[in-house]
């Protein structure tokens, strides 16, 4: 049995371990119900820890977070639309987020007579153990109208979730929204470096200055691509928006198990966070990370602060940081040439040499369509890689670049030189990555910080090119990228990537 | 004490960008504070202190270069005329298009790394230097020595009400904007030429009135280079401090005025 609080250390406890209507459940319900009755003023309602992550009062759909005629609070500018992605501080800056929130709905829930030992719990919808059959499903309690006592259930009430159809779950039985074992595979995990060149894959994210928006060199770690981005795309609704994902009762839970992926990536002995200042403990404008605590009191965190979660102010560890065993699968597919062994990766700084630009494409491709292939020819003095042998390259990257859209946008599926482009899942090895759709649109926009230059994605090719040339299926010259919808696209979907690159290094 | 804090942490994450102090470089952009460096140099050494109006005057070799254009163009004084044009685009420009350097050198291939970047800051730099050249000529030939005082005070006031319009803070998000590229031959070029141009034409708009009004003061090296702060804050800063900006603008454009009525 779990111990909810050991040596006053709070544990955050597997979702889909609790009972039904565990009391951990049945609180986090209540504590919602009382949070979202305070003003939008308080720094304790549920809709202001929800504008922390995204606020945008010139949006329709946002009445659940300001009803008209509310004041709004003063210190919003200081405390408001923080959220960082597409960077190297997605993690730390969510951890500080989650923190703070969790300390506040204890302490309502022990206002209301709940337990003082409360913690949040996390979704680990990526478990192919015991619970492999539902990970992926949303719990009944978060589809129930009411709490076993009768009264309203805040976890369902009012939510906006997405396109899946409730109705057709029976009642007290999770419903399936369509999030699928490769929106939530767990790659990110042998990733060996917290961040790297914008056209590299990283576990945290790339190098950026305060939040995103620095002209198309942020992009997004692995763990933030998948699974975060796919979870938040998949449950859609409320989840499916900067502005408005904090609503909704399940992006907590799922952002635990984000930051839950942290400590795992974090306990190998080969991998560690930046060394570097500018992200320990940065300044300048934009910083440092302001929240309030469950007393109204403003605090500031720095990634510094929270390295070790036991040791935080928020003094919390996880039911569960075992390495996943998909983690090995996934290393196992690289050849022992291109292996670095842990050693050679436990210092911190990542590589100097940016990868380089091997082939691309030279129009823009459109996505819209549900399927979609692009032959992406790899130049002649270009270095010929065999990564049986360690020779030319020892990591190939998939760019998708400048990928802006509009209308309903949903998860693509890349896949190279699939011989059968009917069923590409029939061969596993050749599937590239997903192309989540989660902050495209909000990015595609001329507003946007970054002018409007959509959002690129980096996916990490090495094991599918290794696979490739393992079954004599690579000549070096010319790779066909196929991408297909994960969903038959919507009528009012554009969709349009400015490039598909692929490096080197 | 946090002002100065901040304004070395700032400076260190400057620095950074040129691989002089970070860790990342596909292809070291050292080259860029050195091109800025040589532009203030030569701005400097221009006697720019003594102001565009006592050059114009007849003094300097600014002056005479005037009165030589209207006797008949000399081809060397024209071409240090454009230097002039140049130096002040490598010294002020160059520092704020960083971002948009790395991209080109990140996404293209590296046997023509250098061909990109070259055709990116064409396209950057000839749209600034054809406009530099065509504002100091207007600020010479059409305003005058004695209009100066108050075409400098105007313009800072003008300046200052531009950073509160909504195209400026189009433009200043617009300087962000990356373009795809193609990865080779000719239209590669075109693509790097294409890109560097837009990047221009947003600056211009987003910095534009403010250096116009810098370059028409009697001490343009000295303003220009108080815009050159204030822009490189704006362009790498999460929030520009648009409305600060503006008043400091203002109060600029005031003093300009107070000054051409006591003079």
């Amino acid at each position: 049995m779990v111990q909810p609080i050991n040596n006053g250390i709070y544990t955050r406890e597997d979702l889909w371990g609790l009972a039904a209507w565990d009391p951990t459940l049945v609180w986090y319900a209540k504590a919602m119900g009382a949070m979202f009755q305070l003003p939008i003023s308080n720094a304790s309602s549920w809709r202001y820890q929800a504008a922390i992550h995204g606020y945008d009062g010139t949006m329709p759909q946002l009445q659940a977070l300001a009803q008209p005629g509310e004041t709004l609070p003063d210190d919003a500018d200081t405390y408001w639309k923080r959220c960082q992605h597409h960077g190297w501080f997605f993690l730390p800056w969510h951890r500080g987020y989650l923190g703070y929130f969790e300390r506040i709905v204890r302490k309502t829930i022990v206002g209301l007579g709940g337990p003082a030992e409360w913690a949040l719990p996390y979704w680990n919808y990526s478990d192919t153990g015991q619970n492999a059959d539902v990970a992926r499903l949303v719990r009944p309690e978060f589809l129930a109208a009411q709490l076993p006592d009768g009264s309203a259930n805040a976890l369902f009430q009012g939510v906006v979730r997405g396109r899946y159809q409730l109705a057709d779950t029976p009642k007290g039985q999770a419903a399936d929204f369509g999030i699928g074992p490769k929106d939530v595979r767990l790659k990110c995990l042998t990733y060996n470096h917290f961040y790297d060149s914008a056209s590299a894959s990283s576990f945290g994210g790339g190098q950026t200055a305060f939040s995103h928006g620095e002209g198309g060199v942020d992009v997004s770690g692995g763990v933030e691509k998948t699974p975060h981005d796919n979870v938040h795309g998949d449950l859609g609704g409320w989840m499916g928006s900067f502005e408005t994902a904090g609503l909704d009762p399940l992006f907590w839970l799922h952002h635990a198990n984000i930051d839950r992926l942290w400590a795992v990536w974090a306990a190998d002995p080969g991998h560690a966070e930046p060394p570097d200042a500018s992200w320990l403990d940065p300044t300048g404008s934009g910083f440092p990370y302001q929240f309030h605590d469950e007393n109204g009191v403003s605090q500031v965190v720095k990634p510094s602060d929270v390295l070790d979660t036991a040791a935080s102010v928020f003094t919390y560890r996880y039911q569960d940081t075992s390495v996943p065993a998909q983690v090995a699968a996934f290393a196992a597919r690289l050849p022992a040439a291109i292996t670095t062994p842990p050693a050679a990766v436990a210092a911190p700084s990542p590589p100097l040499q940016a990868p380089q630009l091997a082939g691309a494409s030279d129009t823009n491709i459109d996505l819209s369509p549900a399927q979609v292939s692009v032959d992406l020819p790899i130049q002649a003095q270009a270095p010929t890689v065999d990564l049986a042998a360690g020779t030319g390259a020892r990591r190939i990257y998939l760019n998708v670049e400048s990928v802006v859209g509009g209308g309903q946008l949903d998860t693509r599926y890349v896949y190279l030189n699939p011989p059968n482009t009917q069923t590409p899942d029939e061969e596993p090895e050749l599937y590239a990555g997903s192309l989540p759709m989660f902050g495209v649109a909000e990015m595609s926009r001329s507003v946007a910080a970054n002018g409007g230059n959509g959002k690129n994605f980096v996916l990490n090719v090495t094991d599918v090119v290794a696979h490739l040339q393992q079954t004599g299926r690579w000549d070096g010259q010319l790779v066909r990228v196929y991408i297909v919808a994960k969903n038959p696209p919507a009528s009012d979907t554009t969709l349009t990537a400015g490039r598909i690159s692929l490096y080197y290094r | 004490m946090a002002l100065v804090r901040e304004s070395l942490a700032y400076a260190t994450r400057f620095l950074a960008r040129f691989g002089l102090a970070g860790r990342w470089r596909p292809a070291s952009e050292w080259w860029v504070p050195a091109a800025s460096l040589a532009g203030w140099g030569w701005l400097a050494v221009g006697g720019n202190d003594h102001g565009f109006a006592a050059l114009c005057a007849g003094g300097g070799p600014i002056g005479r270069l005037v009165g030589e254009w209207r006797a008949g163009i000399l081809a060397s004084q024209l071409a240090g005329w454009l230097l002039m044009s140049l130096a002040m685009t490598l010294a002020m420009m160059l520092p704020l298009t960083i971002d948009a350097l790395r991209y080109v050198s990140l996404r293209s291939f590296p046997w023509r790394r250098a061909r990109a970047l070259g055709g990116w800051l064409i396209g950057y730099l000839v749209p600034w230097i054809a406009a530099a050249s065509i504002a100091s000529l207007a600020l010479m030939t059409v305003v005058g020595p004695t209009a100066r005082p108050w075409t400098a005070a105007a313009a800072f006031l003008v300046a200052a009400v531009w950073q509160m319009t909504p195209v400026k803070g189009w433009a200043l998000r617009a300087c962000h904007r990356t373009r795809p590229l193609k990865p080779s031959g000719v239209s590669a070029d075109a693509s790097c030429l294409l890109f560097g141009a837009r990047v221009s034409a947003a600056c211009m708009v987003s910095c534009g009135p403010m250096m116009f009004a810098a370059m028409a003061t009697a001490w343009p090296t000295v303003a220009l280079a108080g815009v050159f702060v204030v822009a490189l804050r704006e362009r790498y800063v999460w929030r520009p401090p648009t409305r600060a900006t503006a008043l400091a603008l203002a109060a600029a454009g005031g003093f300009l005025a107070l000054q051409a009525i006591a003079s």
